[in-house]
């Protein structure tokens, strides 16, 4: 319960900002199946922001990544 | 992205991609190709770029396929060099699915020569025994998933008759202390029945660990 604790607790292991505004680093392009796969759980499902650590306006450009390659085929829908 | 008029001399720049029937013969593709060459000339158009993806496995069945070719091109035009596109790649049957993106708008078309860009299926097709892979595939892929469901329906039931079976071992080993007959006899019988229940109750297991994870 206590805010105090969340302080304390060192952040391991959770990269700062989105990884998309690192420049160069990663390019979303839905026409790239394989690289598509990384946005997307197991069952198909976009990947949260908590989890993929894109800040708003990279997620927006992954969401509708997914949505064109599942129109094409690139990725399911469900799995 | 924005409605804005172009400008004269200006158009916007799109790619699309369409998906073939698997197994097609070379002059079908190439009549879509000649189709989409003509649409863009009709249309004071330009096409840029063209790729042959080849066959793909498609991410779900799109009319019973399970493969399609792929084919990317890149054009700049106007709203109705897509539009003709479109229609034409709706009046082939070969063409299961078609997605069209606009990448830019007021590309200036000056200093662009329309240089001719012939769309390349020098790629060799592979024969009809993918297909026939697939068909095969999917008699062995299909049963699982389907098995699955129908245990995640019964999932509790399932759990539920090993437990009943115990109790019935229970019981047995209650009255055979009385006679020695009956025991042997209601444990060959609880033997018999642990047995036949044992492969449900394993299959049950793991995808009740399934469910707990998704």
């Amino acid at each position: 319960m206590s805010d105090d604790s969340k302080d304390e607790r060192p952040r391991r292991g959770r990269r700062r900002g989105c990884r998309f505004c690192a420049e160069g680093e990663a390019v979303i392009d839905y026409k790239d199946a394989q690289a598509m796969r990384y946005f997307v759980t197991d069952r198909g499902k976009i990947v949260p922001r908590r989890n993929s650590g894109a800040c708003a306006k990279h997620q927006r450009a992954i969401t509708t990544a997914v949505k064109r390659a599942r129109a094409i085929a690139l990725l399911p829908y469900t799995n | 992205m924005s409605r804005a008029q172009l400008a004269p001399g200006h158009a916007r720049e799109y790619e699309t991609i369409y998906i073939l029937r698997p197994n097609l013969e070379k002059d079908q593709a190439n009549d879509v190709a000649t189709r989409i060459a003509d649409a863009i000339k009709g249309t004071e158009g330009m096409l840029t770029e063209a790729e042959f993806w080849g066959q793909r496995r498609l991410a779900y069945p799109i009319e019973r396929h399970h493969r399609g070719t792929y084919v990317y091109i890149k054009y700049l035009g106007r709203g109705d060099t897509v539009s003709e596109i479109e229609r034409q790649l709706r009046l082939v049957d070969s063409v299961i699915r078609y997605q069209t993106v606009q990448l830019a708008s007021n590309v200036p078309l000056e200093g662009k020569s329309a240089e001719d860009v012939s769309i390349d299926y020098e790629v060799e097709y592979e024969p009809d025994e993918p297909e026939q892979t697939v068909e095969r595939e999917l008699g062995l892929d299909a049963p699982p998933p389907e098995r699955r469901r129908r245990d995640d329906r019964d999932r509790d039931r399932d759990r539920g008759e090993p437990k009943g079976g115990d109790d019935d071992k229970a019981n047995a080993d209650g009255e055979s202390s009385d006679k020695a007959e009956a025991k042997t006899e209601a444990k060959a019988e609880a033997k018999t029945e642990d047995k036949a229940e044992e492969p449900k109750a394993e299959e049950a297991k793991p995808d009740a660990a399934k469910g707990d994870e998704s």
